[in-house]
């Protein structure tokens, strides 16, 4: 045997060999029990804004999926085309994909799904994928009940749609990777509450729901197009005691769970290493309204800011929580890392003295709400009272309550978040004369800053400066307009045992159920 | 007897309608909408389409043609539908699911709260003033005074993770499956106290009275005194404060389901509360007053039984 002829023997007998190994690691049972945190409220993908999320992805796919870098990849659809207007998307799907049932996917398929979605009565209270398809053509009539037919979801063929904007939307063709857009089988008797229980799929996943025990499981579906999952079952089981979880997961009766900040302390000092951080996610923040005396007054909005220290305070109560000084946070596109808030009792005093009320006992009394059902920021606003107090001078009054029922209030605390991986978004939320944060916190912003964000959204996603305009419209926002204090950034985790491999997660904190894989542990 | 049966059903009409109407009153009139509460601070939709919504669940009418409608409704069987599960589950098949396992759970609370109760209380009384009656006053005094949320982490990391006696931390699979054991356990520590002491209390209280003292000179001994003399007496107190523990057991816990990841009647009104879910808030309060009337009518039945002086008629 000559050499060249042994070292072909070699590296056919490592072939053969390495896909050996790598299937005795695995688990003899590839079943993963997974978290739920809260009661499944819905099933179908247009509505789910919670936990359900989890699975959607893998049980009525999107056209897209997305990557835990925010890129866009083919799911349902190989494939998308943007109009030079930025009026129409063209998508077109997978040939081979078919319902878990065995039926065809079809452009029409997808048609009817999102127009049933869009439905009033299938839309959540807080808008669900009228959220993302309002600018489309005919959505709205949709979903009103006016009309039957979305015009702007033209079918072009069997696997090709078009989608047409009625204005062109900045990262429209993200919102096609969104759950929100997962298909469901529009031929079914969606409107049967116990349809949901065992509904047909579409993905690497079937799925049933026992909503008298909040059990939900995924069974690997043999009609996915693509290559099948590795998994055979996934279970979701709810748990809404952080601490039960915390304890079923060290006791291993779970595998996965998420957590929304409750055990951060502690698992960043127990399971620091199989924490996986969700990216792109969205912060909490303080919203001051320049419709109502005296946050009318910008150099009290700014002495009111700058009187706080929000990083020590912040710091010194929630140690693992990260600090948020910005909008566009630290994993989204044009994240302006050297912004900062200052702190500055001194500026602060000299603003307050530029004010139109001159000294603190001017100053009618500050009404700042929120919301009692997150305790924490009652002592975080308690310990801001303080600081205006003492740096100020100025008396401000917290008002814990249930709902912001009326906009009476100066200073309301909201939380929020990019829907895609672009500051267009979040910032326009606030910026725009629309805006719909801006609109909540009754804070109408200045005409140049709504221009601002206008020429930011009107610039090609390639222009150098687009980053530098975006960011511009974030330090008047907080900095120079004192309308959005940014407080803590939201520390979402995936923990996951070291035995679950593979494991990935995107903006929409979904799992890729279908690429991971359980090793023998 | 029988019309003691009819009129005190009867009583529980008007009781169950004051009920609804005080509900539903605070509902409609209260603070806060309940879409707008499920809205939280989210971005709000626009009113129009709010108003729809409001339209379909029917919370855009009159209070009066809303409450007339959930009492007609009521009367056919119907609960209405949760407005917080987009699926619009019926309340009536929610609340028969979570009340069959709070039914479980607390009835086998109950029954071990008396067999428990009821002989410690009796031994302690008999015991009066000796070790054995602190040790058992002193515990089931002590147990209780830990709140659920910390005795009940407390007992998953001991029993679970550190002395590994069960192997299961969460969920529910019927009364007799291990995951049945910490909640039943603290259900039952919670409310010992009261049934001990009481026994114990009615049992001393009993212990010197003449009958007792008659029934040891018939020369019967100590236990047959004990059964069949004081402890039949001593138990009208002691079924007067059963039928309250009963019911709070029977409506659930929200503490303890919550927290071992039970699907009962507690959780659904943790669920109606939390997500301001006015439908099953409704269902969940008239359910729980039906309970709490129904365990008063059976302990009012079951006096006669103890003490023939009780006459219903």
């Amino acid at each position: 045997m000559n050499k060249h002829r042994l070292l072909w023997v070699v590296v056919a007998l490592l072939i053969s060999i390495v896909p050996t190994i790598a299937q005795d690691d695995l688990a003899e049972e590839q079943v993963v029990t997974a978290v739920m945190e809260s009661s499944v409220s819905v099933i179908h993908p247009s509505a789910v804004g919670g936990g359900q999320r989890d699975w959607t992805r893998v049980t009525f796919a999107a056209p897209f999926v997305r990557t835990p870098e925010g890129e866009l990849e083919p799911w349902l659809a190989t494939g998308y085309e943007v109009s030079d207007d930025g009026l129409e998307y063209t998508i077109s799907l997978e040939p081979e994909a078919i319902f878990s049932d065995g039926t065809p996917i079809t452009a029409e398929s997808l048609k009817e799904a999102w127009e049933w979605g869009v439905k009033v009565e299938n839309i959540p209270s807080w808008g669900g994928l009228m959220t993302i398809f309002e600018p489309i053509v005919g959505i709205p009539e949709v979903s009103a009940g006016e009309s039957d037919d979305a015009e702007g979801l033209v079918v072009v063929d069997d696997h090709t749609l078009t989608i047409v904007l009625s204005r062109p939307v900045i990262g429209f063709q993200d919102a096609l990777g969104s759950y929100l857009t997962g298909i469901v089988k529009a031929d079914d008797d969606l409107d049967n509450p116990d349809y949901w229980r065992s509904p047909t799929t579409a993905g690497p996943f079937t799925l049933t729901w026992n909503p008298d025990t909040d059990e939900v499981d995924l069974t690997r579906n043999d009609n996915w197009w693509g290559e099948p999952a590795t998994l055979t079952e996934i279970h979701y089981r709810l748990i809404s005691d952080v601490q039960t979880k915390l304890i079923a997961y060290e006791n291993d009766e779970i595998a996965v769970f998420k957590d929304t900040g409750g055990l951060l302390d502690q698992i960043s000092q127990t399971h620091a290493d199989e924490m996986i951080p969700i990216p792109g996610l969205g912060f909490f923040f303080l919203a001051v309204s320049n419709q109502v005396e005296p946050t009318t007054d910008v150099h009290l909005r700014r002495a009111l800011l700058y009187a706080i220290d929000h990083e020590t305070v912040i710091g010194a109560l929630f140690p693992n929580h990260p600090v948020a000084s910005t909008i566009v946070q630290g994993s989204t596109v044009c994240y302006n890392a050297d912004l900062t808030i200052p702190y500055d009792p001194e500026l602060a005093r000299e603003e307050l003295a530029m004010s139109e009320y001159g000294s603190a006992e001017n100053v009618p009394p500050v009404q700042v709400y929120f919301y009692t059902s997150i305790d924490f920021w009652g002592r975080i606003l308690t310990a801001y009272q303080q600081q205006w107090q003492e740096n100020l001078g100025i008396e401000v009054q917290l008002n814990g309550v249930d709902t912001y029922d009326d906009t009476v209030g100066n200073v309301y605390r909201f939380s929020g978040g990019p829907t895609i991986n672009d500051p267009s978004d979040i910032l326009t939320k606030f910026a725009a004369q629309n805006g719909n944060y801006a609109a909540v916190a009754n804070y109408t912003p200045p005409e140049e800053l709504s221009a601002l964000i206008e020429e930011a959204n009107s610039l090609p996603m390639d222009a150098e400066n687009r980053c530098d305009v975006y960011q511009d419209v974030e330090n008047q926002l907080i900095v120079e307009e004192a309308a959005v204090w940014p407080q803590i950034g939201v520390p979402y985790n995936w923990v996951v045992k070291p035995y679950i491999q593979g494991f990935e997660t995107s903006l929409n904190q979904d799992i890729n159920w279908e690429s991971i894989v359980v090793l023998a542990n | 007897m029988t019309t003691y049966v009819l009129r005190r059903l009867l009583h529980m009409i008007p009781t169950l309608l004051g009920v609804i109407l005080i509900t539903f009153t605070l509902g409609y009139y209260g603070p806060g909408d309940p879409l707008q509460y499920q809205l939280g601070e989210q971005i709000p939709p626009d009113p129009e389409q709010l108003a729809r919504l409001r339209e379909l669940y029917g919370l855009d009418r009159p209070f009066h043609e809303q409450l007339v409608d959930y009492i007609v409704g009521l009367a056919q069987g119907d609960m209405g539908m949760s407005i917080s599960v987009q699926a619009k589950r019926p309340i009536r098949d929610m609340l028969g699911t979570g009340l069959g396992v709070s039914l479980q759970l607390g009835g086998a609370a109950a029954v071990l709260i008396f067999v428990i109760g009821v002989p410690l209380g009796m031994l302690a009384a008999y015991k009066h003033n000796s070790l054995i009656d602190y040790i058992i006053v002193s515990f089931s005094a002590m147990l209780p005074t830990i709140p659920v949320f910390v005795l009940a982490p407390l007992l998953l990391i001991l029993a679970v993770l550190q002395l590994k006696i069960l192997p299961y931390s969460f969920g529910w699979e019927g009364l007799l499956d291990p995951r049945a054991i910490l909640p039943l356990f603290i259900l039952v520590v919670g409310p010992l106290l009261t049934i001990v002491r009481q026994t114990r209390s009615a049992v001393l209280e009993a212990l010197p009275q003449d009958y007792v003292r008659t029934a040891k000179a018939k020369g019967l001994g100590n236990r047959q005194v004990m059964m069949r003399h004081i402890l039949k007496n001593a138990l009208a107190p002691v079924v007067t404060s059963m039928g309250f523990v009963v019911a709070s057991l029977l409506t659930g816990s929200l503490f303890i389901e919550s927290i071992f990841g039970i699907p009962g009647f507690g959780k659904l009104i943790y669920d109606g509360l939390r997500s301001f879910d006015y439908p099953l808030i409704l269902g969940t309060t008239l359910v729980s007053s039906f309970i709490i009337m129904a365990s008063n009518f059976i302990v009012d039945m079951i006096y006669p039984l103890l003490d023939p002086r009780v006459n219903l008629d």
